[in-house]
């Protein structure tokens, strides 16, 4: 049976760490979707708030939650941009957008994962 | 007769691992896991935690976050002075990496962080703390044990002409070769023997056998001038025997 392909998601990295081990893939799977979930909802809140150094705090600290399921490539540059950059309001929301929509879908992505591993 | 026996494969290592996110602390723990000479001595959410967990247990190296909220990776590293356990800095962002290796660390690596990527970096790890047991460890009066570039060499204290502390490192001078160890002036200074050296500033100690000649307060050890401090100058002529 050909592997699940995912549109958002890239198991590779989670694949590396697990070496073969199931119950670790569904460990951090189940933590990344508890984990993003938490942190989907304190980044738009930081952002309907306006408390810019509070978001690029967290959208640093969700580099971790991001990279495990392989979604550097996606969302790299609205995290640096947001990081590094000194954004108008608009643009800011632009790549909070990409971010919270990039998730999103990953999260999605990961519950179905979760479904066909256990 | 010496003999040293030394496989550098079985000496284990304790870790700690500092993160404020929990995503970032499973992923260490599990690469830890890579490496049966790592011991994990506890995963850490901050400061405060690593602090508690320096003062119960003896740990030799730290996996080490830079930004993290309150004390930030590199402030925690400058507060722990002399005796700190090595360090391996795992960060997202590149851009601490020269303030990082400032501070004379093992290594810097950046998340995501690959299995062959954390085990090049315990093995650096591996490489520093063995030599400076080696080091530490052996208080002959002829002989000492160094790592020098992956090979384990023995060097005869006669040779040595002054050893001089840099950051975190003790450099040993002698005619035509350099070492260096990770160990402070102070360790290495408690395992010479007293009767051929002796401190003469706070950054030197030298091998008396070794002295061409005094000018003022700067010897001459083979062409190379060390400084005397007014603090140690007293002791130093009361060893140098002056006719």
């Amino acid at each position: 049976m050909e592997p699940y392909s995912y549109q958002t998601i890239d198991l590779s990295y989670l694949k590396e760490l697990s070496m073969g081990d199931t119950g670790y893939e569904l460990e951090m799977a189940e933590k990344f979707v508890e984990l993003v979930s938490d942190e989907m909802i304190q980044l738009a809140a930081y952002l309907e708030g306006g408390d810019i150094e509070a978001l690029k705090r967290l959208v640093h600290k969700m580099r971790s939650t991001i990279y495990l399921m392989g979604l550097r490539p996606k969302l790299i540059i609205a995290i640096e941009a947001i990081e590094y950059e000194k954004l108008a309001a608009e643009q800011l929301k632009f790549h909070v957008d990409a971010i919270l929509t990039v998730c999103r879908k990953a999260k999605e992505e990961v519950l179905l994962f979760l479904d066909k591993t256990r | 007769m010496l003999s040293f026996i030394c496989d550098v494969n079985l000496i284990i290592m304790n870790c700690l691992i500092v993160d404020d996110h929990e995503i970032a602390r499973d992923t260490l723990i599990r690469l830890l896991k890579i490496d049966t000479s790592l011991k994990l001595i506890a995963a850490c959410e901050n400061a405060a935690e690593v602090y508690k967990n320096l003062a119960a247990h003896k740990v030799d190296l730290l996996f080490l976050d830079i930004e993290m909220p309150g004390v930030s990776g590199i402030e925690l590293v400058k507060g722990l002075g002399e005796k700190r356990p090595l360090i391996i800095f795992v960060t997202s962002k590149k851009d601490y990496a020269l303030e990082a290796f400032d501070l004379n660390v093992v290594d810097f690596i950046t998340k995501p962080i690959t299995p062959d990527r954390f085990l090049k970096a315990v093995n650096k790890a591996h490489e520093v703390y063995n030599l400076s047991n080696l080091f530490m460890g052996n208080s002959y009066d002829e002989f000492v044990f160094i790592r020098d570039a992956g090979v384990i060499r023995r060097i005869k204290m006669e040779d040595i002409n002054y050893f001089e502390a840099q950051g975190d490192y003790v450099k040993i001078y002698m005619d035509e070769k350099l070492h260096a160890v990770h160990s402070s002036l102070k360790s290495i200074e408690n395992k010479l023997p007293v009767k051929s050296f002796v401190r003469v500033h706070r950054s030197f100690i030298v091998n008396i056998g070794k002295i061409d000649s005094v000018e003022g307060n700067t010897l001459i050890l083979h062409k190379r001038f060390v400084p005397v401090s007014d603090a140690y100058k007293a002791s130093l002529n009361k060893r140098m025997q002056i006719l």
